[in-house]
Protein backbone atom coordinates (compact mmCIF):
# COMPACT_ATOMS: atom_id res chain seq x y z
CA UNK A 1 0.00 0.00 0.00
CA UNK A 2 1.19 3.18 -0.98
CA UNK A 3 1.88 6.18 1.62
CA UNK A 4 -0.09 9.22 0.78
CA UNK A 5 1.21 11.12 3.35
CA UNK A 6 4.54 10.76 5.43
CA UNK A 7 4.97 13.31 8.24
CA UNK A 8 8.81 13.38 9.79
CA UNK A 9 8.92 15.54 12.93
CA UNK A 10 6.92 18.37 12.16
CA UNK A 11 7.27 21.17 14.12
CA UNK A 12 5.55 24.44 14.49
CA UNK A 13 7.01 27.34 16.62
CA UNK A 14 5.60 30.69 17.13
CA UNK A 15 7.69 33.01 18.65
CA UNK A 16 8.48 30.14 21.76
CA UNK A 17 4.57 28.68 21.48
CA UNK A 18 5.53 25.32 20.31
CA UNK A 19 1.87 24.48 18.81
CA UNK A 20 3.17 21.19 16.90
CA UNK A 21 6.24 19.40 18.48
CA UNK A 22 8.26 16.80 16.41
CA UNK A 23 5.17 14.98 15.07
CA UNK A 24 5.26 12.16 12.67
CA UNK A 25 2.94 9.69 11.85
CA UNK A 26 2.07 7.99 8.05
CA UNK A 27 -1.38 8.15 6.42
CA UNK A 28 -2.00 5.33 4.28
CA UNK A 29 -4.12 5.25 0.80
CA UNK A 30 -7.33 4.65 1.29
CA UNK A 31 -7.25 4.92 4.84
CA UNK A 32 -9.33 7.43 7.16
CA UNK A 33 -7.28 8.34 10.06
CA UNK A 34 -8.56 10.15 12.67
CA UNK A 35 -6.44 13.06 14.50
CA UNK A 36 -8.20 13.58 17.86
CA UNK A 37 -6.72 15.87 20.99
CA UNK A 38 -7.92 18.16 23.78
CA UNK A 39 -8.72 21.73 22.87
CA UNK A 40 -5.45 23.45 21.97
CA UNK A 41 -3.57 20.27 20.83
CA UNK A 42 -2.37 21.17 17.76
CA UNK A 43 -4.44 19.97 15.06
CA UNK A 44 -5.64 22.72 13.40
CA UNK A 45 -1.87 23.72 12.99
CA UNK A 46 -1.01 20.35 11.76
CA UNK A 47 -3.76 21.04 9.11
CA UNK A 48 -2.32 24.14 8.18
CA UNK A 49 0.99 23.12 8.01
CA UNK A 50 -0.06 19.88 5.74
CA UNK A 51 -2.19 21.71 3.30
CA UNK A 52 0.69 25.11 3.18
CA UNK A 53 -1.29 27.69 4.91
CA UNK A 54 2.45 27.60 7.29
CA UNK A 55 5.29 26.54 6.83
CA UNK A 56 6.86 24.43 9.64
CA UNK A 57 9.73 25.58 11.68
CA UNK A 58 11.22 21.94 11.15
CA UNK A 59 10.77 18.79 9.45
CA UNK A 60 8.95 17.39 6.31
CA UNK A 61 5.55 16.79 4.90
CA UNK A 62 5.74 14.37 1.69
CA UNK A 63 2.89 13.23 -0.61
CA UNK A 64 2.90 10.12 -2.21
CA UNK A 65 6.59 10.22 -1.97
CA UNK A 66 7.24 13.63 -2.88
CA UNK A 67 8.50 16.07 -0.68
CA UNK A 68 5.85 19.08 -0.56
CA UNK A 69 7.04 20.67 2.57
CA UNK A 70 6.37 24.36 2.51
CA UNK A 71 4.70 24.38 -1.20
CA UNK A 72 1.49 26.69 -1.10
CA UNK A 73 -2.07 25.97 -0.67
CA UNK A 74 -2.87 26.57 -4.27
CA UNK A 75 0.10 24.18 -5.57
CA UNK A 76 -0.93 21.30 -3.12
CA UNK A 77 -4.60 22.05 -3.91
CA UNK A 78 -2.93 21.32 -7.68
CA UNK A 79 -1.55 18.06 -6.60
CA UNK A 80 -4.29 16.63 -5.01
CA UNK A 81 -3.95 17.28 -1.36
CA UNK A 82 -7.45 19.51 -0.39
CA UNK A 83 -8.99 20.74 2.66
CA UNK A 84 -11.71 22.26 4.75
CA UNK A 85 -11.86 24.93 7.49
CA UNK A 86 -13.35 24.35 10.82
CA UNK A 87 -14.82 27.95 10.42
CA UNK A 88 -16.65 27.39 7.21
CA UNK A 89 -15.99 30.00 4.55
CA UNK A 90 -18.52 29.68 1.60
CA UNK A 91 -17.96 32.63 -0.67
CA UNK A 92 -21.17 34.52 0.72
CA UNK A 93 -22.05 36.05 -2.10
CA UNK A 94 -21.43 33.07 -5.15
CA UNK A 95 -24.67 30.86 -5.20
CA UNK A 96 -23.89 27.33 -3.97
CA UNK A 97 -22.98 25.86 -7.43
CA UNK A 98 -20.75 28.69 -8.00
CA UNK A 99 -19.17 27.97 -4.98
CA UNK A 100 -18.25 24.80 -5.96
CA UNK A 101 -17.37 25.88 -9.71
CA UNK A 102 -14.66 27.46 -8.40
CA UNK A 103 -13.01 24.21 -7.11
CA UNK A 104 -14.08 22.70 -10.34
CA UNK A 105 -12.50 24.80 -12.17
CA UNK A 106 -8.91 23.28 -11.27
CA UNK A 107 -8.91 20.49 -13.56
CA UNK A 108 -11.80 21.56 -15.81
CA UNK A 109 -11.86 25.16 -17.68
CA UNK A 110 -14.49 24.70 -19.29
CA UNK A 111 -17.12 26.72 -17.62
CA UNK A 112 -20.03 23.80 -18.72
CA UNK A 113 -17.46 21.11 -17.74
CA UNK A 114 -16.84 22.97 -14.57
CA UNK A 115 -20.52 23.24 -13.83
CA UNK A 116 -21.09 19.42 -14.64
CA UNK A 117 -18.75 18.51 -11.80
CA UNK A 118 -20.21 20.89 -9.34
CA UNK A 119 -23.85 19.55 -10.23
CA UNK A 120 -22.21 15.99 -9.53
CA UNK A 121 -20.54 16.55 -6.24
CA UNK A 122 -23.72 18.66 -5.23
CA UNK A 123 -25.64 15.80 -5.79
CA UNK A 124 -23.53 13.28 -3.87
CA UNK A 125 -23.79 14.93 -0.91
CA UNK A 126 -27.51 15.59 -1.19
CA UNK A 127 -27.47 19.38 -1.60
CA UNK A 128 -29.47 19.51 -5.17
CA UNK A 129 -32.24 21.63 -3.95
CA UNK A 130 -29.15 24.52 -2.52
CA UNK A 131 -28.27 24.83 -5.88
CA UNK A 132 -29.55 28.66 -6.82
CA UNK A 133 -29.04 30.16 -2.74
CA UNK A 134 -26.96 32.35 -2.21
CA UNK A 135 -24.01 30.53 -0.26
CA UNK A 136 -25.03 33.11 2.94
CA UNK A 137 -28.10 31.92 2.70
CA UNK A 138 -27.31 28.70 4.17
CA UNK A 139 -27.68 26.91 7.35
CA UNK A 140 -25.14 25.94 9.68
CA UNK A 141 -25.13 22.09 8.50
CA UNK A 142 -25.52 22.81 4.41
CA UNK A 143 -22.35 25.31 5.21
CA UNK A 144 -20.66 22.39 6.41
CA UNK A 145 -21.34 20.34 4.01
CA UNK A 146 -20.74 22.94 1.27
CA UNK A 147 -17.37 23.25 2.78
CA UNK A 148 -16.78 19.32 1.66
CA UNK A 149 -18.36 19.97 -1.88
CA UNK A 150 -15.67 22.51 -2.22
CA UNK A 151 -13.24 20.62 -1.25
CA UNK A 152 -14.02 17.26 -3.27
CA UNK A 153 -14.92 19.51 -6.54
CA UNK A 154 -11.00 19.56 -6.55
CA UNK A 155 -10.94 15.60 -7.21
CA UNK A 156 -8.74 15.42 -4.64
CA UNK A 157 -6.31 12.45 -3.60
CA UNK A 158 -5.91 13.30 0.00
CA UNK A 159 -8.85 15.60 1.58
CA UNK A 160 -7.79 16.71 5.30
CA UNK A 161 -11.57 17.74 7.11
CA UNK A 162 -11.25 19.89 10.10
CA UNK A 163 -14.47 19.73 12.05
CA UNK A 164 -17.30 19.00 9.44
CA UNK A 165 -19.70 17.43 12.41
CA UNK A 166 -19.45 19.47 15.40
CA UNK A 167 -22.64 21.56 15.62
CA UNK A 168 -24.43 19.38 13.80
CA UNK A 169 -27.51 17.77 15.10
CA UNK A 170 -27.80 13.77 15.74
CA UNK A 171 -29.65 13.02 11.80
CA UNK A 172 -27.10 15.68 10.00
CA UNK A 173 -24.05 14.18 11.60
CA UNK A 174 -25.65 10.55 10.83
CA UNK A 175 -25.77 12.11 6.98
CA UNK A 176 -22.33 13.52 7.14
CA UNK A 177 -21.02 10.16 8.32
CA UNK A 178 -22.38 8.36 5.16
CA UNK A 179 -21.11 10.91 2.79
CA UNK A 180 -17.47 10.65 4.46
CA UNK A 181 -17.74 7.00 3.70
CA UNK A 182 -18.96 6.93 0.45
CA UNK A 183 -16.10 9.61 -0.14
CA UNK A 184 -13.26 7.22 1.11
CA UNK A 185 -15.57 4.62 -0.63
CA UNK A 186 -14.39 6.20 -4.12
CA UNK A 187 -10.81 5.93 -3.34
CA UNK A 188 -10.23 9.32 -1.54
CA UNK A 189 -7.72 9.03 1.77
CA UNK A 190 -9.04 10.94 4.27
CA UNK A 191 -7.38 12.74 7.59
CA UNK A 192 -10.40 14.25 9.97
CA UNK A 193 -10.35 16.27 13.39
CA UNK A 194 -12.95 16.08 14.89
CA UNK A 195 -14.09 16.47 19.08
CA UNK A 196 -16.78 14.02 18.91
CA UNK A 197 -15.00 10.98 19.92
CA UNK A 198 -17.88 8.78 19.08
CA UNK A 199 -17.63 10.07 15.42
CA UNK A 200 -14.08 9.01 15.81
CA UNK A 201 -13.75 6.02 16.74
CA UNK A 202 -16.64 4.58 14.40
CA UNK A 203 -15.09 6.13 11.82
CA UNK A 204 -11.31 5.73 11.47
CA UNK A 205 -9.19 3.04 10.19
CA UNK A 206 -6.35 4.65 12.46
CA UNK A 207 -6.34 6.97 15.28
CA UNK A 208 -3.45 9.94 15.80
CA UNK A 209 -3.73 11.31 19.17
CA UNK A 210 -1.95 14.99 20.18
CA UNK A 211 -1.62 16.62 23.31
CA UNK A 212 0.13 19.88 23.75
CA UNK A 213 1.41 19.48 20.27
CA UNK A 214 2.72 15.93 20.85
CA UNK A 215 1.64 13.10 19.55
CA UNK A 216 0.64 10.85 22.46
CA UNK A 217 -0.45 7.65 21.08
CA UNK A 218 -1.35 6.24 17.81
CA UNK A 219 -3.46 3.04 16.92
CA UNK A 220 -6.62 1.12 15.79
CA UNK A 221 -9.80 2.87 17.57
CA UNK A 222 -9.72 0.16 20.71
CA UNK A 223 -5.94 0.78 21.34
CA UNK A 224 -5.98 4.27 21.56
CA UNK A 225 -9.16 4.79 23.70
CA UNK A 226 -7.61 1.91 26.38
CA UNK A 227 -4.18 4.02 26.21
CA UNK A 228 -3.84 5.67 29.86
CA UNK A 229 -2.01 8.43 28.41
CA UNK A 230 -5.31 9.26 26.09
CA UNK A 231 -7.47 9.11 29.02
CA UNK A 232 -5.36 11.41 31.53
CA UNK A 233 -5.03 13.76 28.17
CA UNK A 234 -9.19 13.86 28.14
CA UNK A 235 -9.59 13.17 31.80
CA UNK A 236 -7.11 14.66 33.79
CA UNK A 237 -4.76 12.65 36.25
CA UNK A 238 -5.86 12.06 39.37
CA UNK A 239 -3.66 14.80 40.78
CA UNK A 240 -5.05 17.48 38.52
CA UNK A 241 -8.18 16.56 40.04
CA UNK A 242 -7.02 17.18 43.63
CA UNK A 243 -5.48 20.70 42.97
CA UNK B 1 -26.10 50.05 -27.09
CA UNK B 2 -23.49 49.89 -29.98
CA UNK B 3 -25.27 50.94 -33.08
CA UNK B 4 -27.17 53.88 -30.71
CA UNK B 5 -22.88 54.56 -30.18
CA UNK B 6 -22.39 54.46 -33.69
CA UNK B 7 -25.26 56.91 -34.81
CA UNK B 8 -24.40 59.45 -31.88
CA UNK B 9 -22.15 61.57 -33.36
CA UNK B 10 -24.66 62.12 -36.55
CA UNK B 11 -27.89 62.84 -34.39
CA UNK B 12 -26.34 65.15 -32.12
CA UNK B 13 -23.24 66.82 -33.79
CA UNK B 14 -23.18 69.71 -31.56
CA UNK B 15 -22.16 67.69 -28.43
CA UNK B 16 -19.77 65.50 -29.60
CA UNK B 17 -17.81 66.47 -26.79
CA UNK B 18 -20.41 65.22 -24.14
CA UNK B 19 -20.39 61.97 -26.12
CA UNK B 20 -16.55 61.57 -26.13
CA UNK B 21 -16.34 61.87 -22.21
CA UNK B 22 -19.20 59.69 -21.63
CA UNK B 23 -17.59 56.67 -24.34
CA UNK B 24 -14.22 57.39 -22.59
CA UNK B 25 -15.26 57.30 -19.06
CA UNK B 26 -17.57 54.43 -19.81
CA UNK B 27 -14.42 52.50 -21.32
CA UNK B 28 -12.32 53.38 -18.15
CA UNK B 29 -14.99 52.53 -15.60
CA UNK B 30 -15.38 49.25 -17.50
CA UNK B 31 -11.75 48.98 -16.98
CA UNK B 32 -11.21 50.18 -13.51
CA UNK B 33 -13.96 47.45 -12.64
CA UNK B 34 -11.46 44.61 -13.88
CA UNK B 35 -9.39 45.20 -10.95
CA UNK B 36 -12.09 47.04 -8.77
CA UNK B 37 -15.18 45.05 -9.15
CA UNK B 38 -14.26 41.65 -9.85
CA UNK B 39 -10.94 41.03 -8.07
CA UNK B 40 -12.63 43.99 -5.53
CA UNK B 41 -9.46 45.54 -5.15
CA UNK B 42 -10.47 49.29 -4.69
CA UNK B 43 -7.49 51.10 -6.42
CA UNK B 44 -8.10 55.04 -6.24
CA UNK B 45 -4.98 55.60 -8.21
CA UNK B 46 -5.53 54.97 -12.05
CA UNK B 47 -5.50 58.57 -12.62
CA UNK B 48 -1.79 57.15 -12.74
CA UNK B 49 -2.51 54.86 -16.41
CA UNK B 50 -4.34 57.57 -17.74
CA UNK B 51 -1.46 60.19 -16.81
CA UNK B 52 0.84 58.16 -17.92
CA UNK B 53 -1.11 56.98 -21.48
CA UNK B 54 -1.36 60.67 -22.14
CA UNK B 55 2.11 62.08 -21.05
CA UNK B 56 3.93 58.85 -22.89
CA UNK B 57 1.91 59.81 -26.33
CA UNK B 58 2.25 63.17 -26.13
CA UNK B 59 5.95 63.18 -25.51
CA UNK B 60 6.96 60.40 -28.03
CA UNK B 61 5.58 62.65 -30.71
CA UNK B 62 7.02 65.92 -29.29
CA UNK B 63 10.37 65.11 -28.06
CA UNK B 64 11.13 62.21 -30.59
CA UNK B 65 8.39 62.78 -33.34
CA UNK B 66 6.88 59.67 -33.05
CA UNK B 67 3.24 59.50 -33.66
CA UNK B 68 -0.03 57.54 -32.23
CA UNK B 69 0.78 54.51 -34.35
CA UNK B 70 4.02 53.86 -32.00
CA UNK B 71 2.61 55.99 -29.34
CA UNK B 72 -0.48 54.29 -28.42
CA UNK B 73 1.59 51.07 -27.83
CA UNK B 74 4.18 52.22 -26.45
CA UNK B 75 1.90 54.06 -23.72
CA UNK B 76 0.07 50.71 -23.13
CA UNK B 77 3.77 48.50 -23.12
CA UNK B 78 4.41 51.02 -19.68
CA UNK B 79 1.13 50.96 -18.40
CA UNK B 80 1.21 47.21 -18.07
CA UNK B 81 4.81 47.13 -16.94
CA UNK B 82 3.98 50.03 -14.51
CA UNK B 83 0.48 48.05 -13.18
CA UNK B 84 3.35 44.76 -12.88
CA UNK B 85 5.52 46.47 -10.25
CA UNK B 86 3.04 48.22 -8.80
CA UNK B 87 0.81 44.89 -8.28
CA UNK B 88 4.05 43.03 -7.36
CA UNK B 89 5.02 45.34 -4.70
CA UNK B 90 0.91 46.33 -3.14
CA UNK B 91 -1.11 43.20 -3.78
CA UNK B 92 0.56 41.85 -0.62
CA UNK B 93 -1.53 44.77 1.27
CA UNK B 94 -5.11 44.01 1.89
CA UNK B 95 -8.16 46.08 1.97
CA UNK B 96 -7.63 49.75 2.86
CA UNK B 97 -3.94 50.01 2.60
CA UNK B 98 -3.91 48.25 -0.75
CA UNK B 99 -6.08 51.53 -2.11
CA UNK B 100 -4.03 53.74 0.36
CA UNK B 101 -1.40 52.70 -1.55
CA UNK B 102 -2.63 53.20 -5.04
CA UNK B 103 -3.49 56.77 -4.03
CA UNK B 104 0.39 57.31 -3.63
CA UNK B 105 1.31 55.66 -6.60
CA UNK B 106 -0.20 58.39 -8.88
CA UNK B 107 0.85 61.03 -6.48
CA UNK B 108 4.25 60.16 -7.17
CA UNK B 109 3.76 60.15 -10.67
CA UNK B 110 1.76 63.67 -10.28
CA UNK B 111 5.21 65.12 -8.35
CA UNK B 112 7.19 63.36 -10.74
CA UNK B 113 5.49 65.22 -14.04
CA UNK B 114 5.47 68.25 -11.89
CA UNK B 115 9.05 68.82 -10.94
CA UNK B 116 10.91 66.61 -14.06
CA UNK B 117 10.27 70.29 -16.27
CA UNK B 118 12.81 69.58 -18.92
CA UNK B 119 11.30 66.29 -19.58
CA UNK B 120 7.43 67.22 -19.20
CA UNK B 121 7.04 70.85 -19.32
CA UNK B 122 6.83 71.36 -15.53
CA UNK B 123 3.12 72.29 -14.26
CA UNK B 124 3.05 74.29 -16.72
CA UNK B 125 1.69 71.33 -18.98
CA UNK B 126 2.53 70.07 -22.55
CA UNK B 127 0.67 71.19 -25.63
CA UNK B 128 0.60 69.29 -28.66
CA UNK B 129 -0.60 69.72 -32.36
CA UNK B 130 -0.15 68.94 -36.05
CA UNK B 131 -0.22 65.31 -34.88
CA UNK B 132 0.46 63.17 -38.23
CA UNK B 133 -2.75 61.52 -39.29
CA UNK B 134 -3.06 57.44 -39.38
CA UNK B 135 -4.61 55.95 -41.99
CA UNK B 136 -5.53 59.42 -43.37
CA UNK B 137 -7.71 59.95 -40.50
CA UNK B 138 -7.00 63.86 -39.03
CA UNK B 139 -6.38 62.54 -34.60
CA UNK B 140 -8.08 66.15 -34.26
CA UNK B 141 -11.39 65.50 -35.62
CA UNK B 142 -13.60 65.12 -32.54
CA UNK B 143 -15.65 62.41 -34.83
CA UNK B 144 -12.46 60.42 -35.20
CA UNK B 145 -11.76 60.71 -31.56
CA UNK B 146 -15.13 59.59 -30.94
CA UNK B 147 -15.20 56.78 -32.68
CA UNK B 148 -11.62 56.08 -31.30
CA UNK B 149 -12.91 55.95 -27.78
CA UNK B 150 -16.13 54.39 -28.75
CA UNK B 151 -13.22 51.48 -30.17
CA UNK B 152 -12.10 51.17 -26.75
CA UNK B 153 -15.36 50.91 -24.87
CA UNK B 154 -15.88 47.64 -27.08
CA UNK B 155 -12.48 46.31 -26.56
CA UNK B 156 -12.97 46.76 -22.71
CA UNK B 157 -16.90 45.50 -23.26
CA UNK B 158 -15.55 42.46 -24.86
CA UNK B 159 -12.78 42.14 -22.21
CA UNK B 160 -15.01 41.89 -19.33
CA UNK B 161 -17.26 40.05 -21.09
CA UNK B 162 -14.45 37.17 -21.92
CA UNK B 163 -13.41 37.72 -17.76
CA UNK B 164 -16.75 37.85 -16.38
CA UNK B 165 -17.93 34.22 -18.48
CA UNK B 166 -14.56 32.36 -17.95
CA UNK B 167 -13.04 30.67 -15.50
CA UNK B 168 -10.76 33.60 -14.66
CA UNK B 169 -13.48 35.63 -13.55
CA UNK B 170 -15.00 33.08 -11.17
CA UNK B 171 -11.48 32.96 -9.28
CA UNK B 172 -11.56 36.98 -9.83
CA UNK B 173 -14.48 36.30 -7.53
CA UNK B 174 -13.72 33.80 -5.29
CA UNK B 175 -10.51 35.89 -4.47
CA UNK B 176 -12.49 38.98 -3.53
CA UNK B 177 -15.12 37.14 -1.61
CA UNK B 178 -12.50 35.16 0.68
CA UNK B 179 -8.58 35.24 -0.31
CA UNK B 180 -7.75 32.79 1.75
CA UNK B 181 -9.88 30.34 1.58
CA UNK B 182 -9.92 30.65 -2.62
CA UNK B 183 -6.34 29.30 -2.31
CA UNK B 184 -7.21 25.98 -0.86
CA UNK B 185 -8.99 25.81 -4.24
CA UNK B 186 -6.11 25.75 -6.24
CA UNK B 187 -6.43 29.95 -6.99
CA UNK B 188 -3.25 31.83 -7.00
CA UNK B 189 -4.54 35.16 -5.32
CA UNK B 190 -1.74 37.27 -6.79
CA UNK B 191 -1.54 35.89 -10.16
CA UNK B 192 -5.24 36.68 -10.60
CA UNK B 193 -5.04 39.91 -9.11
CA UNK B 194 -1.94 40.75 -11.92
CA UNK B 195 -3.74 39.60 -14.51
CA UNK B 196 -6.86 41.77 -13.96
CA UNK B 197 -4.77 44.37 -13.40
CA UNK B 198 -2.70 44.18 -16.35
CA UNK B 199 -5.30 44.21 -18.47
CA UNK B 200 -6.96 46.71 -16.32
CA UNK B 201 -3.71 48.84 -16.68
CA UNK B 202 -3.66 47.98 -20.56
CA UNK B 203 -7.06 49.60 -20.85
CA UNK B 204 -6.93 53.08 -18.84
CA UNK B 205 -3.23 53.79 -20.64
CA UNK B 206 -5.19 53.92 -23.98
CA UNK B 207 -7.86 55.73 -22.56
CA UNK B 208 -5.32 57.96 -21.05
CA UNK B 209 -3.66 58.41 -24.42
CA UNK B 210 -7.28 59.54 -26.20
CA UNK B 211 -7.74 61.34 -22.96
CA UNK B 212 -4.50 63.65 -23.77
CA UNK B 213 -5.48 64.12 -27.51
CA UNK B 214 -8.68 65.35 -26.63
CA UNK B 215 -7.36 67.44 -24.60
CA UNK B 216 -4.38 68.45 -26.44
CA UNK B 217 -3.17 70.81 -23.76
CA UNK B 218 -2.74 69.33 -20.15
CA UNK B 219 -0.72 69.29 -16.92
CA UNK B 220 0.18 67.33 -14.12
CA UNK B 221 -2.53 68.12 -11.82
CA UNK B 222 -5.53 67.31 -14.62
CA UNK B 223 -4.62 63.98 -15.84
CA UNK B 224 -2.97 62.43 -12.18
CA UNK B 225 -5.61 63.62 -10.42
CA UNK B 226 -7.19 62.20 -7.53
CA UNK B 227 -10.51 63.64 -8.44
CA UNK B 228 -10.18 61.32 -11.73
CA UNK B 229 -9.56 58.31 -10.00
CA UNK B 230 -12.60 58.70 -7.19
CA UNK B 231 -14.54 59.57 -10.68
CA UNK B 232 -13.95 55.99 -12.14
CA UNK B 233 -14.56 54.05 -9.22
CA UNK B 234 -17.83 56.16 -8.33
CA UNK B 235 -19.12 55.21 -11.48
CA UNK B 236 -18.72 51.50 -10.77
CA UNK B 237 -20.32 51.90 -7.12
CA UNK B 238 -23.46 54.01 -9.11
CA UNK B 239 -23.55 51.29 -11.74
CA UNK B 240 -22.69 48.23 -10.14
CA UNK B 241 -19.43 46.74 -9.55
CA UNK B 242 -18.56 43.57 -10.63
CA UNK B 243 -21.18 43.56 -13.72
CA UNK B 244 -20.91 44.01 -17.49
CA UNK B 245 -23.02 47.22 -18.31
CA UNK B 246 -23.09 48.25 -14.25
CA UNK B 247 -19.80 50.82 -14.87
CA UNK B 248 -20.92 52.32 -18.06
CA UNK B 249 -24.75 52.97 -16.90
CA UNK B 250 -22.68 54.71 -13.55
CA UNK B 251 -20.77 57.02 -16.21
CA UNK B 252 -24.11 57.65 -18.37
CA UNK B 253 -25.98 58.32 -14.94
CA UNK B 254 -22.61 60.24 -13.67
CA UNK B 255 -21.54 62.45 -16.11
CA UNK B 256 -25.33 63.70 -17.45
CA UNK B 257 -25.54 64.82 -13.28
CA UNK B 258 -22.51 66.59 -13.80
CA UNK B 259 -23.03 68.12 -17.27
CA UNK B 260 -26.20 69.22 -15.71
CA UNK B 261 -25.04 70.77 -12.55
CA UNK B 262 -21.74 71.94 -13.92
CA UNK B 263 -21.28 75.15 -11.75
CA UNK B 264 -21.72 73.17 -8.27
CA UNK B 265 -19.37 70.45 -9.44
CA UNK B 266 -16.84 72.85 -10.45
CA UNK B 267 -16.68 74.10 -6.99
CA UNK B 268 -17.62 71.10 -4.47
CA UNK B 269 -17.16 67.79 -6.65
CA UNK B 270 -15.55 65.98 -4.11
CA UNK B 271 -18.48 67.11 -1.16
CA UNK B 272 -20.88 65.53 -4.16
CA UNK B 273 -19.06 62.24 -4.45
CA UNK B 274 -18.87 61.58 -0.65
CA UNK B 275 -22.74 62.18 -0.46
CA UNK B 276 -23.41 60.22 -3.53
CA UNK B 277 -20.99 57.37 -1.85
CA UNK B 278 -22.98 57.18 1.30
CA UNK B 279 -26.24 57.36 -0.90
CA UNK B 280 -25.56 54.72 -2.85
CA UNK B 281 -23.94 51.91 -0.21
CA UNK B 282 -27.05 53.06 1.88
CA UNK B 283 -30.03 52.70 -0.54
CA UNK B 284 -28.48 50.13 -3.54
CA UNK B 285 -25.10 48.39 -2.45
CA UNK B 286 -25.04 46.54 -6.10
CA UNK B 287 -25.47 49.60 -8.05
CA UNK B 288 -28.01 50.69 -10.53
CA UNK B 289 -28.08 47.64 -12.22
CA UNK B 290 -28.49 45.36 -9.24
CA UNK B 291 -31.46 47.75 -8.79
CA UNK B 292 -32.93 47.87 -12.03
CA UNK B 293 -32.61 43.53 -11.68
CA UNK B 294 -34.77 43.59 -8.56
CA UNK B 295 -37.06 46.05 -10.50
CA UNK B 296 -37.91 43.71 -13.13
CA UNK B 297 -37.63 40.74 -11.44
CA UNK B 298 -40.84 42.28 -9.26
CA UNK B 299 -42.63 43.18 -12.31
CA UNK B 300 -41.97 39.88 -14.03
CA UNK B 301 -43.64 38.37 -11.04
CA UNK B 302 -46.37 40.18 -10.93
CA UNK B 303 -48.08 38.86 -14.07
Amino acid sequence: MALALAVRSLRMDFGGVLAVDDVGFDVNEGEILGLIGPNGAGKTTFFNLVSGYLRPSRGSVSFFGRDVTGLPPYTLARLGISRTFQVVRPFPRLTVLENVMVGAFLHDRDPRAAEARALEVLSLLGMDRYIASPASSLTLAARKRLEIAKALALRPRVLLLDEVVAGLNPSEVAGTIEVIRGIRKSGVTIVIVEHILKVIMGLSDRVVVLDHGRKIAEGSPAEVSSNPEVITAYLGSAEDADA
Amino acid sequence: MIVAGAVYPYLFPRALNFGFSLVLFAALATAWDLIGGWAGQLSLGHAAFIGLGAYVSTLLWTKAGMGMAIGLPAAVAAGVVLATIWGFITFRLRGAYFSLASIAVAEVLRILANNWSSLTGGPEGVNFNDLPTVLGLDLFDRRVEYYAALVLFGLALFAAWRIGSSRTGFWLEAVREDQDSSMALGVNPLRMKLYAFAVSAALSTAGGCLYGLYLSFFEPHGVFSLDLSVQLVLMSIVGGMGTLLGPALGALVLLSFQEGFRNLFQQSSLLIYGILIVIMVRFAPDGLSGRLKLVFRRIASWR
